[in-house]
């Protein structure tokens, strides 16, 4: 025997070739236990994996599809909501602009509005407080044209109304008393409520629930739905928020701006009409010590 | 043209053997086809090697009984002939014996590759048992010893000095 130079890649070639059909072959002719041929059982294979890669690519294309669906809406409303910001930032700048004109106008004016027609001065002659009941005395009566239902304003803020008048001096129930009560907003909720004295020379705010957003320093203004007091009179700040009893209620006392007793002079306005008390027109007071309602969120 | 006329040959040769040891009821006959492979893959030639234990391996495998899987043993010689092919190509192999321990390795090799094949197609292990492929291998090498030292006697010499004897002692 002589060795002879051969094509091994030819070889090999031929070699996997041959190896490869008779491998072909016997799995179409061999027969598992379970009955399938290793062609049968390797064609099932190849079909499940076939499958479940057309679904995966499915499943993906659905998926990519709600994808990009999605974002296309998301763009949209996204646009939507950019073109609305924008409006309502142009709207904003123009109310600021609106009032920031309106204060240099009325400063230019005289610094305050003027008051209803019918309004008077007085001054506060004396402060009774017997009991639970608190009141003050004024040194106009009927006949400088007061009558019972007059509002008396403070410097900065309510102080009462007029209860009973004489010839020339007239009784003021002040908000710190018992029987004294108000319907009034709070500003920066915006949840109306009920402000009444407490007897001991304070002022509460009543019937705000004890799951409402409340501030210490949130101004109280009238509300005008009482029927007695014009809308809009600043009464005071909230001084304290107190919850967490057995209470539904906050417990809210109020720190009102005006002060009976440091008040000399004070405005009487007229009462309001029998109707349409909510229809009225707010009384303007000092810009200073109105409420700010451009502030609310 | 020879090689070829002494390949088909060998083939019919293993054929008739085979069938006749199937006849006969051995027990244990020798890998009788394996001999053309070897024959073929003289000289380092394994794509004939290689064709030649695939026509040899189909032959065998159609006289198997039911369940027949043709292209087990063709799947074995074809691969057999591969590297006895390549054997030869390397090595210089001229011993009786050297070639008959080669043909043994083979047919146990071959019984190894079936065993291997029927596992990974049926998926159990159908093993012969060790002593028969011991004689198996161990026929094989010894048809191959005797037959590689018939095949190295001067036959033709020898018989034509017989006639010439014969006739000088006649005339």
């Amino acid at each position: 025997m002589s060795a002879v130079p051969v094509s091994q890649k030819r070889s090999a070639i031929t070699l996997a070739a041959l190896l490869a059909a008779c491998v072909v072959g016997l799995s179409f002719q061999a027969r598992r236990p379970t009955g399938h041929t290793v062609a049968e059982t390797l064609l099932l294979d190849l079909s499940g994996l076939g499958l479940g890669i057309v679904e995966g690519v499915r499943d993906g294309y659905r998926d990519l599809e709600g994808w990009f669906r999605t974002r296309v809406s998301l763009q949209q409303e996204n646009s939507r909501l950019k073109s609305e910001l924008e409006r309502l930032s142009a709207e904003l700048w123009r109310l600021r602009d609106a009032e920031e004109e309106k204060r240099k106008v009325l400063e230019k004016l005289g610094g305050t509005p003027p008051l209803p027609s019918g309004t008077q001065t007085a001054r506060l002659l004396s402060l009774e407080n017997v009991g639970p009941f608190h009141s003050a005395l004024l040194d106009r009566g009927s006949s400088s044209g007061l009558r019972d239902g007059c509002i008396v304003l403070g410097m900065n803020g309510l102080v009462g109304r007029v209860v009973s008048t004489g010839t020339t001096t007239s009784r003021v129930q002040l908000l710190s008393d018992r029987m004294a009560a108000a319907g009034v907003v709070l500003t920066r909720s915006g949840r109306t409520a009920v402000a009444r004295g407490d007897g001991s020379g304070r002022i509460v705010v009543l019937y705000v629930p004890a799951i409402a957003d409340v501030v210490p320093g949130e101004p109280v203004i009238t509300s005008g739905t009482d029927g007695v007091y014009p809308k809009d009179i600043p009464l005071g700040t909230i001084e304290a928020v107190r919850g967490g009893g057995p209470s539904i209620f906050l417990d809210l006392p109020v720190r009102p701006y005006s002060d009976p007793q440091r008040e000399s002079l004070v405005f009487v306005l007229p009462p309001l009409p029998a109707s349409g008390a909510a229809e009225t027109a707010p009384v303007p007071l000092s810009p200073a010590k109105a409420p700010d309602k451009t502030r609310r969120p | 043209m020879t090689f070829w006329l002494k390949l088909v040959a060998g083939l019919f040769a293993a054929l008739l053997g085979t069938i006749a040891a199937g006849g006969s009821r051995v027990p244990v006959t020798p890998d009788l086809f394996v001999l053309p492979v070897a024959f073929a893959a003289r000289g380092g030639y394994p794509i004939r090697a290689m064709l030649t234990g695939l026509a040899a391996g189909l032959l065998e495998d159609s006289l198997t009984t039911p369940p027949r899987l043709l292209g087990l043993q063709a799947f074995c010689k074809i691969l057999i002939g591969y590297l006895l092919a390549t054997i030869e190509s390397r090595v210089i192999i001229e011993r009786p014996a050297a070639i008959g321990a080669l043909l043994a390795g083979s047919a146990a090799l071959q019984s190894a590759l079936v065993a291997g094949l029927l596992w990974f197609l049926r998926g159990e292990l159908v093993a012969p048992p060790l002593p028969e492929i011991l004689l198996r291998s161990l026929s094989t090498g010894l048809l191959a010893v005797f037959l590689m030292g018939a095949s190295r006697l001067p036959w033709p010499a020898r018989l034509w000095g017989r006639r010439r004897a014969r006739l000088v002692k006649e005339g």
